[in-house]
């Protein structure tokens, strides 16, 4: 299992699109991909899920990988965090 | 006591342009009743629900080819949402627990949206919203209702809400309209119907309560009017709207070139814009730019709201659109439109709008002059202010762009420096004062609308006084003329920007009143030319002036339809 710290660091935070960009990247690997802020654990293979976590700007979450991939996983789902989804 | 008077005429925001005369099919989230109930057979109920939801995501991937673009992501994101593993399992346990599928795809999405719906971001309500259609979708496959796609021709649709892939649907019937009660213009089911031509009005609210399946209504497309049981004549009138507003009118209106010389006043025939798209239009239809941009609906992106320099972006883009001809930009006016969530006035219009909000929300106003004026550097941008009544508000909203300019020079940031500042007439207040406003602005822009609304103390929507509501009153006119008269030797153009100025009979009299430019929506552009052909100045203006002296409204309408049917022999027919 690894963990990986990130900001949320565009305007809108994980609304739609970026959850969709998130989920459509944790679903092409094997491993488990959990997403934590304040606590409170999200299925990153789920949009709803990442929906109602309601990341805002400025939002610290956790992102969680177990599994036999999980290093390329955590890798390519921070880097896509850390960008900002392509946004601003 | 008199029975419960319903409410006939509805103002909603133009989402998608058109006109349609049809009957009421309503289709609302609430009337879809999900009783907790126990299912026969688990297995049933399963498959059901897989089943379901393969067809709805055939039916949204078989929509994805037809967009790109940010749309196209939206549909994506829906596809994710059925396909959820998490909500699937939820849905797997309570049909475990013996439910039908309905109850417990409902109960598991609804654990869901009530989190969202409670965010302190406005996306994320808007999102909950949004996913709302899409729940509505997955219950009606699940009970088998008939689809939209099975709703006959002349329908408009009633509804709270529409999903994109509705519209879409909708699409492929003739002569169908829609109409809800929320969703902003730029939500993703207007941009559906713009580009697959369907007429729409939403933001209408409490329509859904005042009709039933089968009533008969107009929609309008162009001003967001909504009419219910209409009289034979208002069918008449709104009959011919699509004709004049269409491409066909060119060729119909095609006339003489009359007034040429000294008799031949110009008038500047410009458009109004919400929104890039709209600006294209006019650029296609050769107007004179843009004489009211309306920046209300750019807040319903907060993509843009939100943000300084993606505002200025797009008024940059649209400056470029039309140079060297103008881009007037009106700063926001908030009229108890639902437009800011959680704002709500008992008396909305006589309440904190226009530039009275401004002054109250100064950082608002500061913001929108900024972006303005980072986009000004062509030179063809000009600040339109919202509603004033007293020669206060202006220069206070003058000394806000003072600072503004200063914080710019500061930045370093370039702008034109000599940008126009005009206002909107819009109360009887400013009108009768007009002389006290010519040394402080540089232009005048009437709103027909409000104008009428303020002078008649009527409200436009009102069950009972709408037909007392009417821009030919004697009384609108005279204001009108009263401020062309004030400002002309002052040197100041006096523009209309209101409804009124679309319509011929309009159009005809603000035109021997002596306004100057009349700013309308894109469509009437070709009509306005053709109609001028027609005209000589001279006779234009003596017949507005009898107008001023005619007693009512009824009276300048008939005697202006008199004079369309001597002058202008190819719209006569409209008038039969």
């Amino acid at each position: 299992m690894i963990e990986k710290k990130v900001i949320v660091p565009n305007t809108l935070g994980i609304h739609a699109r970026p959850a969709t960009q998130f989920v459509k990247i944790a679903s092409k690997y094997n491993c488990k991909v959990t997403v934590i802020k304040d606590g409170i654990e999200a299925d990153g293979k789920s949009i709803m899920s990442l929906l109602i976590l309601t990341a805002t700007k400025g939002s610290k979450l956790i992102i969680r990988c177990e599994g036999p991939d999980e290093k390329k996983a955590i890798q390519e789902l921070a880097k896509l965090v850390e960008d900002g989804f392509g946004e601003e | 006591m008199k029975s419960k008077i319903k409410k006939r005429i509805f103002q909603g925001l133009p989402a998608s342009k058109g006109v349609i005369i049809g009957k009421v099919k309503k289709f609302d989230l609430k009337s879809l009743r999900i009783e907790r109930k126990q299912a026969k057979s688990k297995r049933e109920e399963l498959s059901k629900f897989d089943k379901a939801k393969r067809r709805i995501i055939k039916e949204l991937e078989s929509v994805l080819e037809h967009f790109r673009g940010s749309y196209r992501k939206i549909i994506e994101s829906e596809i994710l949402i059925i396909n959820d593993p998490v909500i699937e399992d939820e849905v797997k346990k309570e049909i475990e627990k013996g439910y039908t599928a309905e109850f417990a795809f409902i109960e598991s999405m609804r654990r869901f949206l009530s989190k969202m719906e409670e965010s302190e971001s406005t996306l994320f309500r808007e999102r909950a919203r949004e996913i709302n259609h899409l729940v509505r979708k997955v219950l009606e496959v699940l009970q088998g209702k008939p689809s939209l796609i099975d709703v006959g021709e002349g329908t408009v649709i009633v509804s709270d809400d529409i999903s994109p892939i509705d519209v879409f649907s909708l699409s492929k019937v003739n002569d169908v309209g829609i109409v809800i009660e929320y969703g902003g213009p730029t939500s993703h089911s207007v941009i559906v119907a713009k580009s697959l031509k369907v007429p729409m009005v939403c933001a209408a609210r409490g329509i859904l309560e005042n009709v039933k399946d089968g009533t008969e209504i107009i929609i309008d497309g162009w001003s967001g009017k909504i009419i219910i049981n209409p009289s034979d004549e208002t069918k008449k009138e709104y009959e011919r709207k699509p004709i004049l507003y269409g491409d066909a009118i060119e060729k119909i209106i095609k006339g003489p070139r009359r007034g040429k010389g000294k008799e031949r006043k110009r008038v500047s025939i410009m458009g109004n814009a919400a929104g890039l798209e709209e600006i294209e239009e006019i650029v296609k239809y050769k107007g004179f730019g843009v004489g009211l941009f309306r920046t209300e609906l750019l807040m319903w992106d907060p993509a843009i709201w939100h943000n300084e320099d993606t505002l200025a972006e797009v008024f940059e883009k649209g400056s470029k659109m039309v140079f060297p001809d103008p881009l007037i930009v009106r700063l926001i006016d908030i009229a108890g439109e639902p437009t800011i969530p959680g704002f709500e006035e008992k008396n909305p219009f006589l309440g904190l709008r226009g530039i009275r909000f401004l002054l109250f929300e100064k950082e608002i106003m500061k913001m929108m002059y900024r972006a303005i004026l980072k986009a000004s550097n062509l030179g063809n941008i000009r600040i339109l202010l919202p509603m004033v009544t007293t020669l206060k508000e202006v220069e206070e909203a003058k000394s806000i762009l003072e600072k503004a300019k200063k914080e710019l020079t500061r930045e370093d940031v370039p702008f034109d420096n000599y940008i126009p500042v005009g206002m909107m007439i819009e109360t009887p207040a400013s009108a009768l004062m007009i002389k006290e406003f010519t040394s402080a602005v540089d232009f005048f822009s009437i709103g027909t609308n409000d104008l009428t609304q303020y002078t008649l103390a009527v409200d436009r929507s009102h069950p009972i006084l709408a037909p007392l509501y009417s821009e030919f009153h004697p009384s609108v006119l005279n204001l009108i003329h009263h401020v062309v008269k004030g400002a002309h030797p002052y040197r100041k153009k006096v523009a209309v920007c209101g409804e009124m100025a679309s319509d011929p009979l309009g159009a005809i009299i603000l035109m021997g009143l002596g306004i100057d430019e009349l700013s309308v929506h894109p469509d009437a552009i070709k009509l306005l030319y053709g109609l001028f052909q027609w005209l000589e100045y001279k006779k234009v203006k003596e017949f507005a002036r009898k107008t001023l002296e005619m007693p009512d409204a009824k009276t300048v309408k008939e005697k202006t339809i008199e004079f369309i049917k001597k002058n202008i022999p190819p719209l006569a027919v409209f008038y039969e």
